[in-house]
């Protein structure tokens, strides 16, 4: 026995690492898994980049209103492949966003949320609303003009509450205006309550998605059977590898060849409490919210609002049925089909305004 | 159960926020005389809506005083709320003065306010900057010799040499300006350059508006080495930016060369 190989199961006798290897490597999933794409190793590795890219990040940004734009510029002029580190952070949560949005909709579609897969499924909305929250408290730290107008509104619209409001804005704000304490709220969540919250939820989702299994392409009828499982490795493992490829790539040409692909012209210009631009808007993936009342009453816009967040987390309690293919239930498939036109619309309706 | 509550809420606001993004208030001063009025004193609204004014947020009130958010005409152009008559000829330094501070202070300074002093009629901000009306634009070189309204500027000697200096100043910065919109485009933000050439810009102006011959050709001078000098700094950038493509480049080929390995253990799979 070589001594490599002797030094490997003196590891594995103490850590189980090889045995936790192969045991994972031959978790048996549905033979489609990973076709076309497996878009949740995608988004597990997109997150580990944020993460990674995020604490590399912290060694040179400067935590700080007074300091934090400084910060930024030198990050993407001086510090050597500060803006490679910067722009894939940057880039990588829209990416993240996307792709979680594409997963959430493709479980959506197949059915994947129903018995026994309901938890996986919550676990996988509160998930998404973190990303969402990770974005949003994200774009306010480089204290740019968009982070400081974007924060302003977005803070000043709970006011619209009913009863709490004033104090629910001020609380928020931690005080009267947009300012320092409101920056370290948003910094304190960013780099420390919702990375938490977003690991311990993958770990928790990925736990449950290995106990009830993988529910794969769902068949033309309900007990219809898919073709036999098939282990992890090679095929699998070797799909998850070639998605994270392709996202890689994608990520580094957006990077290298679009750069201010994400960000609005005010985004490049220091936070200025007096100078208010004439046109804030969000990140994308919030244009379809900030078109939405223009099509229809603020309070209407509110309560649609509201509903399809409630639709979210009840989609496992209404649809009950075992039917998984979307031709099986034709209602929910059209409503589905319907809520991405209308997201796709909005979105650039709302891009347009 | 309730941490989902919670997040739905958080999710409500925050895209509720979102939407109440962007929204214009209303102007009582644009509105009214906008349509109601004659023909002379409806006139500003259109001319100002093109101009530099409205394009920063500069509306009626702020030149004119008053209260923009009362309907009422003589309630809204009470003296109580601010209103002020017209600037005559000789309070229009201090009118337009009120914002553009320095460029008023070297106007008094100079020759035309030392003129203004004496009660000679000379060109005041409003004869260069206010020919079209409240179609105020950016300023022009050409701008610094009114020849028909001032037949023989008594400042300048040689008008024509101030009008080429401040050309070939903008034409300078314009391409320092162009080379620096390359390289933000392709992702290193230069907004601090693009002030410092905005500052060499208004040091200029602040000389122009002595209307000194010689003042003007010290400040083209000393602002068009400062100029001279971002522009190296703007290409110590460029430079920059061309090894980024070419490491994303490297970059992209390796990640390829992964995938099509990647790709090829797949297909001897099957
Ligand atoms: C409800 C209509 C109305 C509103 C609101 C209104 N104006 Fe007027 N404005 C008039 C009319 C009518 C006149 C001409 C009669 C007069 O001088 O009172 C006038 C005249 C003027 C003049 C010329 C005064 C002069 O001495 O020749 C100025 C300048 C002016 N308005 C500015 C403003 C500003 C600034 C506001 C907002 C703070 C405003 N107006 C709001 C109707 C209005
Ligand atoms: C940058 C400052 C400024 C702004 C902004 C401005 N004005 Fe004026 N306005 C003036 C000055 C200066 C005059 C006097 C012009 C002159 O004497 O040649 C004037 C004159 C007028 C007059 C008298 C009629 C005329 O044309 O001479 C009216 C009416 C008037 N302004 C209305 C308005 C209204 C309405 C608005 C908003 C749409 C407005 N102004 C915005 C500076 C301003
Ligand atoms: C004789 C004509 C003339 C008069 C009078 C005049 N200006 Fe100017 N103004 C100019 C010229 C010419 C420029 C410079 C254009 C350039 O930068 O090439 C200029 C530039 C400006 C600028 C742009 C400065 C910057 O920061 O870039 C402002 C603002 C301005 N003038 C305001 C005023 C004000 C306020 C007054 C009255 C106190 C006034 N001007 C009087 C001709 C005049
Ligand atoms: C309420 C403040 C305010 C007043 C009063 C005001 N301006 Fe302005 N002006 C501004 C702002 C803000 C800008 C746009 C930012 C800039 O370029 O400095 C501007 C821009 C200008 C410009 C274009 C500057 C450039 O970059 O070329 C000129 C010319 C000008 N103003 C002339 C005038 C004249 C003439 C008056 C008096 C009739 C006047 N302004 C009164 C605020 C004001």
């Amino acid at each position: 026995m070589s001594r490599s190989r002797r030094l490997w199961q003196s590891l594995d006798r103490r850590t189980g690492l090889g045995t936790s290897i192969r045991r994972f490597a031959a978790y048996r999933v549905p033979a489609d898994t990973g076709k076309p794409v497996s878009l949740g190793a995608v988004l597990v590795f997109a997150l580990l980049l944020q993460l990674a890219t995020g604490m590399l990040l912290l060694f040179h940004f400067v935590p700080d209103p007074s300091g934090a734009f400084e910060s930024v510029r030198a990050l993407m002029r001086d510090v050597p492949y500060g803006w490679l580190i910067r722009l894939a952070h940057a880039h990588g949560a829209s990416f993240l966003v996307a792709i979680a949005f594409v997963h959430l909709f493709h479980a959506a579609f197949r059915g994947s949320y129903k018995d026994p897969r309901e938890a996986v499924w919550w676990s996988g909305c509160v998930l998404f609303l973190a990303i969402l929250a990770s974005a949003l408290t994200g774009y306010i730290l480089p204290w740019s003009q968009t982070s400081f107008w974007a924060t302003t509104v977005v803070t000043a619209s709970l006011s619209y509450l009913p009863f709490v409001g004033q104090s629910a804005t001020e609380w928020v704000r931690g005080g009267e205006w947009v300012g320092d304490a409101t920056y370290r709220r948003a910094f304190a969540a960013h780099v420390a309550l919702l990375p938490l919250a977003l690991v311990a939820g993958v770990a928790v989702h990925l736990a449950w998605v290995r106990r009830v299994g993988l529910a794969g392409r769902p068949g033309r009828r309900a007990d219809a059977e898919g073709p036999a499982p098939i282990p992890v490795w090679p095929r699998v493992a070797l799909r998850a590898a070639l998605a994270c490829g392709v996202f890689a790539m994608a990520l580094v040409a957006s990077v290298v060849f679009a750069p201010n692909l994400f960000f609005p012209v005010e985004h490049a210009l220091p936070a200025d409490p007096f100078d208010t631009p004439l046109n804030v808007k969000p990140e994308w993936y919030f244009l379809w919210a900030y078109a939405l009342p223009r099509f229809m009453p603020e309070r209407l816009a509110l309560i649609v609002q509201a509903g399809l967040l409630l639709a979210l987390f009840a989609l496992p309690l209404v649809d009950r049925s075992p039917r998984r293919h979307p031709r099986d239930r034709p209602y929910l498939t059209t409503v589905l089909i319907g809520v991405v036109l209308a997201f796709v619309a909005l979105t650039i309706a709302g891009a347009r305004a | 159960m309730k941490g989902w509550l919670l997040g739905g809420v958080l999710l409500v606001i925050l895209s509720s926020a979102i939407s109440a993004i962007g929204r214009a208030d209303d102007d009582t001063c644009v509105a009214c005389h906008e349509v109601d009025i004659d023909a002379v004193l409806a006139l500003p609204v259109p001319e100002w809506r093109e101009s530099v004014h409205a394009a920063s947020g500069v509306s009626c009130d702020a030149c004119h005083g008053g209260d923009p958010r009362v309907e009422d005409a003589d309630a809204s152009m009470s003296p109580e709320a601010g209103f002020m008559d017209l600037p005559s000829w000789t309070e229009m330094t201090e009118h337009c003065g009120a914002c553009h501070e320095g460029i008023a202070e070297s106007y008094r300074q100079g020759r035309f306010g030392a003129a203004l002093a004496d009660g000679i009629r000379v060109a005041t901000c409003a004869s260069c900057h206010m020919q079209e009306g409240h179609r105020v634009q950016e300023a022009q070189p050409g701008q610094i010799v009114t020849s028909d309204s001032c037949p023989g500027c008594p400042a300048l000697a040689d008008p024509q040499a101030a009008v080429a200096l401040l050309g070939s100043a903008r034409e300078a910065r314009g391409r320092v300006l162009e080379r620096l919109a390359a390289v933000e485009d392709r992702g290193i933000e230069l907004s601090d350059y693009r002030a410092r050439l905005q500052v060499e810009r208004a040091r200029l102006a602040r000389a122009v508006h002595g209307f000194d011959d010689g003042e003007i050709a010290r400040a083209h001078a000393a602002s068009q080495a400062k100029v001279d000098e971002i522009a190296q700094q703007v290409s110590a950038y460029e430079g920059q930016v061309d090894r980024r493509v070419r490491f994303g480049a490297a970059l992209l080929a390796a990640l390829a060369a992964v995938c099509v390995c990647l790709w090829l253990m797949l297909r001897s799979l099957s």
